[in-house]
């Protein structure tokens, strides 16, 4: 805002001369804020370190240089969570430990999966590795309230018991090879709905509510998805899918939460999507329904929007 | 000349900007509120997914269109002819305007579609007449054309793109006519004096109001320039550049490499130093950049320890710098601080302003209820206004 629109807001007695003066001050820089630079340059230190430590570690994977690679990934992920520690109680402003902890569940989890590379100290079971990252980022997510950290949690406890799909044997063979994803999926997130709800009610980190409940709505979505795909009979799924959508909508306008409608709409979308795609032969047509689909999708949500931003 | 009424832009400058001093706190939400509807205006202004996905959309349109063309009416082989590409175009921005005239759109990706693509048809057109009327001199036409064109296009529809692209235009013109009838001096000082000066340019313009609507395309304007200015000097990346997009002519300082070694080092250092000087963000952002360019082209051409060598030094450099400056920074010492610019929401909103508010309120209240009238009675007379 240069002076003459500051001056002009005063004139109309919109602000106070004392705002005036305080914004006159902060437009003209009397005092500097580097913030924002000296952040990029750390990011960007902390991603060339990053690159250059995985490159380096590409290069020794079979000398001894490894050893002490590992030690060090465990040393800047234990470093990086003592700044967030340190950042979180000297009153800095929310978010500002967020980066700290990022970078350490980061490299916590480079550091654990190439000790289990190089060493192997569980054996052939990857799942432990998995365990290991998702226990440790649990505790971090509760002890920096963070829920970056949460969300990766799920991640690596979902892996650890067997939630994976292969997206190269889904287009390869057209199905999903593994068909216990179904169940673990639906209990899984079945579970992180009803923490998620008990959190809410018993007042516990009210804040990660949002959090189980979208990544509850991802796994139980995915097993949905995958059960469609997989089961030769095709009803009950479709049924758990339009169930999903329905209470996903409705938590979405409850809680306010686009994410969770955004989620809903893009899982729904694609069962009907794969339900049409079976339906109709003809690939022309195939190609006018994603179009016409996707123009309606996106109307649909932007007036969703509106009356999520209105109501 | 400009599209849009110029209280309109201007009311609209004065919105964002109250947004931007709500959004760092210096202003209160019913200050904002105020404002808003002082500086009531009638152009569409959507938000940034609104945007995204009505650019996206028009963008299809626009390429159904100009294939539905190319399939009515082929070109001798089928193909698409350059009247295909100029009619589409015209095409563009003639709905443009009438778009503009009824619904007011403003950066809300439907002008921003048409204008682009519009722009961009008609260049490809007007360029690939060219190459068969003056196969000689097709390029340098083609960029002769296409500059008034898109500083006409950044005036009229106060948009960004068509600012930058004329300025890359301008570069362009100078860079084909310097290799048509050559110059006095080396080209790489050609092209950073006519960066420099577009930069002290726009530096001036910046503080003018009645350019308040142009800030942004002003500001992108000095980012390019400030760009511009590093890259002819870095003659290294600029051969590069130019190679990848087909020209051969070789850019040097006339023998002098060394001054091309001076500019690369030195520049990005000078832009950052100023920039904490003259306090000017932009300056010391491109800086930071450009001394990000400087570390490749050194890496490129003198590769003294390995890649993963150099990105753990960088790495751990950074890190280690950017926390010492913050820990410095952090007693206000010199005027740098590294936190955010300490503000906090002022205590009440003046008497006067809240009387305003009220009298706007009412006003955008009448002129619903007239709105309204209007469509159920068919006409705003009925009502007696």
């Amino acid at each position: 805002m240069n002076k003459e629109s500051l001056e002009y807001l005063y004139r109309l007695h919109f602000i106070t001369r004392e705002q005036k003066e305080r914004i006159a001050r902060v437009v003209s820089n009397e005092v500097f804020s580097l913030h924002d630079e000296l952040r990029w340059i750390l990011w960007v230190g902390a991603g060339s370190l990053l690159a250059g430590m995985i490159a380096f570690a590409y290069g020794t994977i079979n000398t001894t240089g490894q050893s002490i690679l590992i030690a060090l990934l465990f040393v800047l992920s234990g470093t990086a969570f003592l700044s967030a520690q340190h950042r979180s109680t000297a009153s800095e402003p929310a978010g500002a430990s967020s980066v700290y902890v990022t970078i350490g569940c980061i490299l916590f989890a480079v550091a654990v999966g190439f000790w289990e590379y190089a060493y192997a100290p569980f054996g052939s079971a990857w799942q432990l590795v998995a365990l290991v990252c998702g226990g440790v980022f649990l505790v971090v997510a509760y002890r920096y309230d963070h829920r970056g950290a949460l969300g990766l949690a799920f991640v690596g406890i979902g892996l650890a018991i067997g939630l994976t799909v292969s997206p190269l044997s889904l287009m390869m063979q057209g199905y999903i090879v593994r068909t216990e994803l179904i169940s673990v999926g639906f209990a899984y997130g079945g579970l992180l709905a009803v923490i998620g709800s008990f959190q809410q009610y018993l007042n516990i980190k009210k804040h990660f509510t949002s959090a189980f409940m979208l990544g509850a709505g991802h796994f139980m979505f995915v097993a949905a998805l995958a059960g469609l795909v997989t089961d030769s009979e095709k009803l009950p799924f479709v049924l758990i899918i339009l169930l999903l959508c329905y209470a996903g909508t409705a938590y979405a306008r409850r809680a306010r939460s686009f994410a969770a409608l955004l989620t809903s709409c893009i899982y729904g979308y694609l069962g009907a999507a794969y339900l049409v795609s079976k339906a109709i032969a003809d690939p022309s047509l195939q190609l006018a329904y994603i179009i016409m689909s996707c123009a309606a999708v996106v109307v649909g949500l932007f007036s969703f929007r509106k009356t999520f931003t209105e109501s | 000349m400009v599209a849009y009424h110029p209280y309109w832009l201007e009311a609209w400058s004065m919105i964002r900007d109250a947004e931007r001093l709500a959004r760092s706190r210096m202003i209160t939400d019913e200050q904002l509120k105020i404002i808003r509807a002082a500086f009531m205006n009638p152009l569409y202004v959507p938000r940034t997914p609104e945007r995204m996905a009505l650019y996206l959309l028009t963008c299809i349109a626009v390429a159904a269109m100009f294939f539905i063309g190319v399939h009515a009416f082929p070109g001798e082989l089928g193909e698409a002819t350059p009247a295909h590409s100029l009619l589409t175009g015209l095409l563009c921005i003639v709905v443009l305007e009438v778009l503009l005239r009824v619904k007011k759109p403003f950066r809300a990706g439907v002008d921003d579609a048409l204008l682009h693509l519009g722009l961009a048809l008609i260049l490809v057109g007007t360029d690939r007449l060219m190459r068969e009327m003056l196969p000689a001199s097709a390029f340098l036409g083609t960029a002769l054309i296409a500059l008034p064109l898109l500083i006409i296009a950044a005036i009229r529809y106060v948009d960004r793109l068509a600012a930058a692209a004329a300025f890359v235009g301008l570069l362009l013109a100078a860079y084909l006519m310097y290799d048509t009838v050559g110059g006095r001096y080396p080209l790489p000082l050609v092209l950073m004096g006519l960066s420099a000066a577009v930069y002290a340019w726009q530096r001036n313009a910046h503080a003018r109001h009645t350019l308040l609507p142009w800030a942004d395309c002003l500001t992108w304007l000095g980012i390019l320039s400030l760009m511009s200015f590093y890259l002819a000097g870095n003659t290294f990346v600029l051969q590069h550049i130019l190679g990848v997009a087909g020209f051969d002519r070789a850019v040097t300082f006339a023998g002098l490499a060394s001054v091309s070694y001076v500019f690369t080092l030195c520049v990005p250092i000078l832009y950052v130093v100023a920039g904490l000087i003259v306090r000017d963000r932009m300056l010391l952002r491109v800086g930071l950049v450009v001394e990000g360019l400087t570390l490749a082209t050194t890496r490129y051409y003198y590769q003294s320890v390995p890649l993963e060598h150099a990105l753990i030094i960088l790495g751990f450099t950074l890190i280690l710098f950017s926390v010492a400056t913050m820990h410095i920074l952090r007693p206000k010492k010199t005027g740098f601080t590294f936190t955010k610019v300490p503000l906090q929401i002022p205590e009440e909103v003046p008497v006067n302003a809240i009387v305003l508010y009220d009298r706007f309120t009412a006003q955008k209240e009448a002129v619903r209820a007239f709105e309204t009238g209007k469509k159920q009675f068919g006409g705003g007379a009925s009502l007696g206004w």
